[in-house]
């Protein structure tokens, strides 16, 4: 996998966690992707997603203090990192250029 | 709620996820996991709910389980890629210590498959356990003799008598079999004649045609596929007639399965019982004092049935049937189906093999096994100096004990790994040659059965971790301090080490290999070479169809007609064949009357001449003349002493009755070879008047121009027997083909044997080469100090001498022993002398100096400049 690209999947998750700021984590960023993307990932390829990311230094993940919300068990925080909010903007430039003319074309 | 969860989540779901993820991983994972299964719940209801979650569980592993792979295998293309390093680095060492096991994995590898094949006989029965063969023992004073076979009436008899038997089925055996389809005839080898429950104990099946019910029935028989392509080609063969030996037609009822080759219940053609006439078999049916080999019975017990119960009613059996003398003679009992194929005492089919020869290929394995071993950890303990360094960067930078272990460990079992892929290479390239080299229809593959991956994963664990294990622990032992501040010389020398102990087994395991070959080879020479008691050269042996007395007297005067034939023999068989009768003669001595159990060959007046068997006293038999009642017998030196007679000229004329013949000794023969040389040279009798059972014309032709006397003698015979098939043999060639599955077996064990040595030396040497690379400074200062080549090279072979003699003194009264009882399977054999010793010790001391000699002599010679300022 290039370090310089993300496929579409990749760019949703990293949305979705630019989106969820303070709490993604599994459970949010699948549920998130499911409402505004469509999307219906198994835990597991999201799960293999994160890891992948995180591996090329997009993501990092932190882990939660126990709180009382799941029975004291801690949760796995992801976040952008620098390199991920590059790469988020890269995508939007090239999104940006890509849409420019779509809306001066008719069907 | 909680309880609820718990009870929710499938087991083996968690399981999976918890096996494929670390462990914090797996239990953030689960959590996420059911918190949304919570939100759910309520919007989704139970039972929707859990569907999801399966479905989450089922959409979820696989991926993980994908990722996880990719890793290992990334992990594993970068061991390699160290592995590869370490192999361009120290190329020697590796090509020696690679090779090596390489090498050795390939010849185990081959073991292994021989032993499994050998060890799958008739296994492939669906009832293998239950069926066993009816064995019968004959006691007699001065031997005991055991065979397969019984009488004739024997099955039907046991049927009636024995009815909690759930099978059973007469079998009766032909080895050489004359087809005649249309006007062709072909020579067949084994065909089996038998009942409808043959087909029910034993998996073979009837592919086309009919029933096998029609196995009831006479003259109804099945051909193997390829028997059916041959005579018929693709059309179908049912209803076909075909004629075997001129005497019985045959309708083809349908095409059955080829039994396998690791069978030794074989046939290529299987025909009803019923079939059988007495013309065509040669003996009356109902017979209670005839026993054949060729007629055998086969029963299938009822689950679970011990054969003790049987044998037990076998007991009385016998004496309701047999007559009196017979009753106190022989008995019956059951032999296992599956232990047919190891049975020495019966060789039926022909094809047997030991359970003896299976243990010493086992051990032959074992110890290439061993020697390929000890090579990989003597090599990695020896350059374990040289990473000294290596070990104490790592433990400085935090590395603990068990993790270096773990990483040398790891690296053995790859250096296992990549051999294994060698020695598969080298085993599948010459498995083809092995094959063509056993013969007799054995057919090795590489992945035959599932059992080789299981025995390769064995192999790669119990090498790989047993190499590795010692380096790992030497190297891991490693003090940092000391071994980043010095370089590191060897470390203190104990009286002897654990290495020079190691390259001592190695060198008691080939000192005793080396001592087997020679042992194994001066034997098997001496069998081929030993004066057999008569003359085997220029005889060629010509099957007789039927010994009628005119037309073997119309073939004799043609073929002595031509002047390079000299002499013309008809008898039962040649000398050494098998081809004998065995019967009892009576005859007095001292007064008393006695009983021995002989062997007797029938033949004409011209045997003796023809095969140049020495007479010690008396005459020649004349030619029998039909109605003559006064029977002549020649007797070997054997039957003499047996009847209490020293010399050979006071047993002339002495009276003597074979069966019920009554005669007397007309002269006395040298003792000559009846049998293998595993056997003693028994009583035996010649008789000329058994007419009726000579098979076999024996041409004593002269060594010039043989093509065209041979020629000659098949045209001469076909003029005399239209109709039969010529049959030809020289019979030095059938002397040579009676020890030849044995010499087989001893040549692949010797091949084996070399290997195992070959990879000794090599691992010899590579150590020596180190050792040597490591004393260069010492070495470099001995010379400037003025010490010789020869100095040197005493001091450096100085430390192995001592290893070599200890291991000499070791290896040979233990070679001496198991080779003594090697020979004790042959009547004659060799005499174990010094020499074998002295040759074997040489050869040895040899192999050691020759490998230890060139990195000896290359550090002995160089030159102290350039060894001194090295490093």
């Amino acid at each position: 996998m290039s370090a310089k690209t993300v496929t579409r999947h990749e760019e949703h998750v990293l949305l979705a966690i630019l989106n969820l700021s303070d709490n993604a984590y599994l459970v949010t960023i699948q549920e998130f992707l499911e409402k505004n993307a469509k999307t219906n990932l198994s835990f597991g390829t999201l799960y293999v997603l994160l890891k992948r990311l995180e591996k090329v230094n997009y993501i990092q993940h932190s882990i939660g203090e126990a709180t009382s919300k799941r029975g004291g068990k801690a949760i796995k925080y992801y976040a952008l990192t620098k390199e991920g909010y590059k790469i988020l903007r890269e995508a939007a430039k090239i999104n940006e250029t890509m849409w420019y003319n779509f809306s001066n074309i008719s069907f | 709620m909680k309880n609820k969860k718990k009870i929710l989540f499938p087991r083996l779901g968690k399981w999976l996820i918890k096996s494929f993820l670390p462990f914090y991983e797996s239990e953030y994972f689960l959590n996420d996991l059911e918190e949304a299964y919570l939100n759910r719940v309520k919007e989704m209801g139970r039972g929707r709910v859990f569907i999801w979650l399966i479905a989450q569980l089922g959409f979820s592993i696989p991926p993980i389980i994908i990722d996880n792979i990719r890793w290992s295998l990334i992990m594993f293309k970068n061991y390699l890629k160290v592995l590869g390093r370490n192999i361009r680095r120290n190329k020697i060492y590796s090509f020696i210590n690679i090779g090596g096991l390489a090498v050795g994995l390939a010849g185990v590898i081959l073991i292994y498959l021989f032993i499994d094949y050998e060890l799958s006989f008739d296994k492939y029965h669906e009832n293998a356990e239950e069926i066993f063969f009816v064995m019968s023992k004959e006691e007699h004073p001065s031997n005991t003799n055991y065979t397969l076979g019984t009488q004739f009436p024997f099955t039907e008899a046991m049927r009636t008598d024995f009815p909690q038997l759930v099978k059973i089925a007469q079998v009766y055996f032909q080895e050489e079999v004359q087809v005649k389809v249309g006007n062709e005839l072909y020579p067949e080898n084994n065909i089996v004649f038998t009942e409808p429950d043959y087909l029910d104990m034993l998996d073979y099946k009837i592919l086309t045609g009919n029933s096998k019910e029609t196995l009831d029935a006479p003259n109804s028989i099945y051909l193997t596929e390829d028997l059916a392509k041959k005579y018929f080609g693709s059309k179908s063969p049912v209803g076909e007639i075909i004629t075997l030996n001129n005497t019985i037609d045959m309708k083809v009822q349908g095409i059955i399965s080829t039994p396998p080759s690791n069978s030794n219940i074989r046939f290529t053609m299987l025909g009803s019982i019923k079939s059988l006439i007495e013309d065509y078999v040669g003996f009356p049916f109902n017979d209670w004092n005839l026993t054949t080999t060729a007629n055998t019975t086969l029963v299938m017990l009822p689950n679970g049935m011990n054969p003790v119960e049987i044998n037990k009613g076998l007991v009385p059996f016998a004496e309701k049937y047999l007559s009196e003398r017979d009753r106190e003679i022989q008995t019956y009992s059951l032999l296992p189906l599956l232990d047919l194929h190891y049975d020495t005492r019966f060789q039926y089919a022909n094809y047997t093999t030991s359970m003896d020869t299976i243990y010493t290929f086992a051990l032959i394995g074992l110890l290439i096994l061993a020697i390929a071993s000890i090579n990989f950890v003597n090599l990695s303990t020896a350059q374990a100096v040289k990473r000294a360094k290596e070990v104490g960067v790592r433990k400085v930078l935090g590395a603990n004990r068990a993790q270096l272990i773990r990483q040398y460990l790891s690296e053995s079992l790859n250096y296992t790994f990549v051999a294994i892929i060698l020695a598969l290479i080298i085993a599948g390239v010459s498995i083809g040659k092995l094959n063509d080299f056993f013969g007799n229809g054995i057919k090795l593959e590489l992945f035959g059965n599932f059992n080789i991956i299981i025995f390769l994963v064995v192999v790669f664990f119990l090498v790989g971790l047993l190499t590795g294990i010692y380096p790992a622990m030497v190297l891991s032992r490693f003090d940092p301090a000391r071994t980043l501040k010095t370089t590191l010389s060897s470390t203190k020398r104990r009286f002897i080490s654990l290495r020079d102990s190691l390259v001592g087994i190695q060198f008691v395991i080939a000192q005793a290999l080396l001592i087997a070959v020679i042992v194994i080879a001066s034997q098997m020479d001496m069998i081929k070479n030993k004066d057999l008691g008569f003359n085997k050269e220029s005889i060629i042996n010509v099957s007789l169809p039927e010994p009628d007395q005119s037309k073997m007297d119309v073939l004799k005067n043609k073929l002595l007609s031509n002047h390079n034939i000299q002499g013309v023999s008809y008898s039962l068989g040649p000398p050494t064949s098998g081809a004998i009768m065995q019967t009892y003669c009576s005859f007095d001595s001292e007064g008393e009357q006695k009983r021995e159990f002989v062997q007797a060959i029938p033949t004409d007046e011209n045997y003796l001449n023809l095969y140049g068997i020495k007479m010690l006293a008396g005459d020649n038999y004349r030619r029998y003349v039909d109605g003559d009642t006064l029977y002549k017998y020649i007797i070997n030196e054997t039957m003499m002493k047996k009847m209490g007679i020293i010399d050979p000229n006071e047993a002339i004329g002495k009276p003597l009755a074979v069966s019920r013949f009554r005669g007397d000794v007309m002269g006395v023969v040298n003792d000559f070879h009846l049998r293998s040389l595993h056997e003693v040279i028994p009583p035996t009798i010649l008789t000329n008047f058994i007419v009726s059972f000579f098979r076999t014309t024996n041409i004593k032709i002269s060594p010039h121009n043989v093509p065209a006397t041979l020629d000659f003698v098949e045209s001469t015979f076909k003029d005399v027997f239209p109709g039969y098939i010529y049959d030809m043999q020289f019979y030095d060639e059938f002397l040579g083909e009676l020890y030849e599955a044995e010499e087989r077996i001893f040549t692949t064990i010797q091949v084996f044997t070399i290997l195992a040595i070959i990879i000794g030396c090599l691992g010899l040497f590579g150590l020596m080469s180190f050792i040597a690379v490591q004393k260069t400074k010492e070495i470099g200062i001995r010379k400037v100090l003025g010490a010789s080549v020869p100095n040197i090279l005493l001091h450096l072979s100085k430390q192995f001498s001592k290893v070599i003699i200890i291991s000499n003194l070791i290896a040979w009264p233990l070679a001496y022993y198991v080779m003594n009882k090697w020979l004790e399977n042959f009547a004659f054999k060799i005499e174990i002398g010094v020499l074998v010793f002295i040759i074997a010790g040489a050869a040895g001391l040899l192999i050691a100096a020759v490998s230890i000699g060139f990195q000896a002599v290359k550090a002995a010679m160089a030159n102290p400049v350039n060894s001194l300022h090295f490093e």
